[in-house]
């Protein structure tokens, strides 16, 4: 439990779920390629990283609950695979258009 | 990294349920590491996998952000030069081919027309005369000629009478001296006429003298039909800073009108993906104006040149840029995009940024490299993700 306590007495500030329900809206604009934000365009690629970062704070909560991180193998490695997976996912998705 | 596991896991376990049966936690944690293991090595299979399916997709269908709506501009300068005594419109309203725009002090422009006219009425006068200049020249010739005859016979009546000294031939010269001048006069009276004749000026049908004054008209009235600028676009009045009495020049610029007809995006493409575009293909176009508005265009052709800024010439010699960085930017070339027309929901403005995105038919090739990699069925679905090939239609700008 001593390397991985700040997981384990806490919840996340918001939950998962609404995390990736703003994740998922905020793609939801239409899907357009550039999204506008007050004025300022970003491209997509960019509030998918963004939103992906969010989906991997709380995919890794939940393989934390499951206990399975232990497992998984090289976390650096993979986690990197799940930040990349949800990115070009949330891309392919929503953007492809 | 791949220690930790050994390490970490049984501490969950034990805290979770410390009075369980060995079996029971021997079970979890072997549920848990398989678990573990398919998680970790299926977020790495789809990881890449999503990468090559983004790849391919950026290659098959290239994309630029850097791409603006334009149309056709038409300056609008009036064709003579005077004081703008009417405007009759104001910016940005749209305007018809052949809408009045502005007008300009016609009065100058109406006296030379005047003067024009009365020329070309003087003009039918001259020529009147000049006209009755030649009979009167042919007249002259008639009497020259009976003048000449008469002399001619006169001297071949009283020749024959010097032998006989009827006659002194002091007579008989004077006679030839007739003959001579008469025929002279002739001559004269014919080259009278010639003149006359030329200075009627007629050439087959037409009357230079009138021809020229009739010209003369022509250019005035259109220079009082110029005095009315007009469209002759279909399109919007734009950049209008103009009020009445501003001096209009030949030729300056009023103000100018987006011509509305055609509509096209110039999209810069990088030269990598120029190969995938071909005029004729569909383009989505998403204009940053019109969030989730959904636009179409066709690709009308690839721009052939570019300025290069670093190869220039400085009098007779070359100049080189002596620097060559290592990341080398790729070249935009840009791609014209005939718009759909412009719907009244949603209008275009010239200069609007725009993403477009070429649906490019080409039949993607699986690179060498990879082929072995890929099952066939693989390679099959990836050729679905794009649709066959279909003949170009031609196009003006191949």
């Amino acid at each position: 439990m001593s390397n991985d306590n700040h997981f384990a007495s806490t919840k996340l500030p918001i939950s998962p779920i609404a995390l990736l329900l703003i994740g998922c809206l905020s793609m939801l604009t239409g899907c357009d390629p550039i999204l506008e934000v007050d004025g300022a365009f970003f491209p997509a690629w960019l509030v998918c990283m963004i939103a992906a970062g969010f989906m991997l704070g709380g995919i890794r909560w939940i393989v934390y609950r499951l206990g399975i991180e232990p497992f998984v193998g090289p976390r650096v490695t993979v986690y990197f695979c799940v930040y990349l997976t949800c990115t070009l996912g949330l891309w392919l998705g929503f953007f492809r258009l | 990294m791949t220690s930790e596991p050994a390490k970490s896991a049984p501490e969950p376990v034990k805290a979770a349920t410390p009075v369980a049966p060995k079996a029971a936690v021997s079970s979890s944690i072997r549920l848990k590491k398989i678990f573990g293991r398919l998680f970790g090595i299926l977020s790495v299979v789809s990881a890449i996998g999503l990468s090559f399916l983004t790849w391919w997709e950026l290659d098959i269908r290239p994309r630029t952000d850097d791409a603006y709506l334009r149309a056709n501009i038409v300056g609008i300068a009036a064709n003579v030069s005077g004081y703008i005594t009417e405007l009759a419109v104001v910016d940005n309203q749209k305007v018809s081919v052949g809408d009045l725009l502005f007008r300009v002090d016609v009065r100058p422009y109406q006296a030379e027309l005047d003067v024009a006219l009365a020329n070309l009425a003087y003009v039918d006068l001259e020529i009147q005369a000049l006209k009755d200049a030649i009979t009167q020249r042919e007249a002259d010739i008639v009497n020259a000629e009976a003048v000449a005859l008469y002399n001619v016979q006169y001297l071949a009546r009283i020749e024959p009478l010097l032998p006989k000294q009827f006659v002194t031939p002091d007579q008989v010269d004077a006679a030839k001296r007739n003959v001579k001048s008469s025929e002279a006069n002739v001559l004269q009276a014919k080259a009278a006429l010639s003149q006359a004749q030329a200075n009627l000026g007629q050439v087959g049908d037409v009357n230079v003298r009138r021809a020229r004054a009739q010209a003369t008209v022509v250019e005035k009235r259109l220079n009082v039909g110029y005095c009315e600028v007009r469209s002759s676009v279909n399109g919007y009045v734009t950049n209008f800073n103009s009020s009445v009495g501003q001096f209009a020049q030949i030729g300056v610029q009023v103000f100018a009108l987006v011509d509305t007809s055609s509509w096209y995006l110039l999209a810069n493409y990088q030269e990598t993906d120029i190969r995938m575009i071909e005029p004729g293909m569909s383009v989505a176009v998403y204009l940053m104006a019109y969030p989730r508005v959904h636009f179409r265009g066709v690709v009308q052709g690839i721009g052939w040149a570019l300025y290069d800024q670093n190869q220039g010439s400085n009098g007779v010699l070359p100049t080189v840029s002596p620097t060559l960085d290592w990341v080398r930017l790729a070249q935009r070339f840009p791609v014209r995009i005939v718009m759909d027309p412009s719907q009244d929901a949603h209008p275009y403005r010239m200069g609007a940024t725009a993403t477009a995105i070429v649906e490019s038919n080409r039949r993607h090739q699986v690179p060498d490299i990879l082929k072995p990699l890929l099952p066939d069925a693989l390679e099959s679905w990836l050729d679905t993700l794009t649709t066959p090939p279909a003949p170009m239609p031609d196009s003006p700008g191949r």
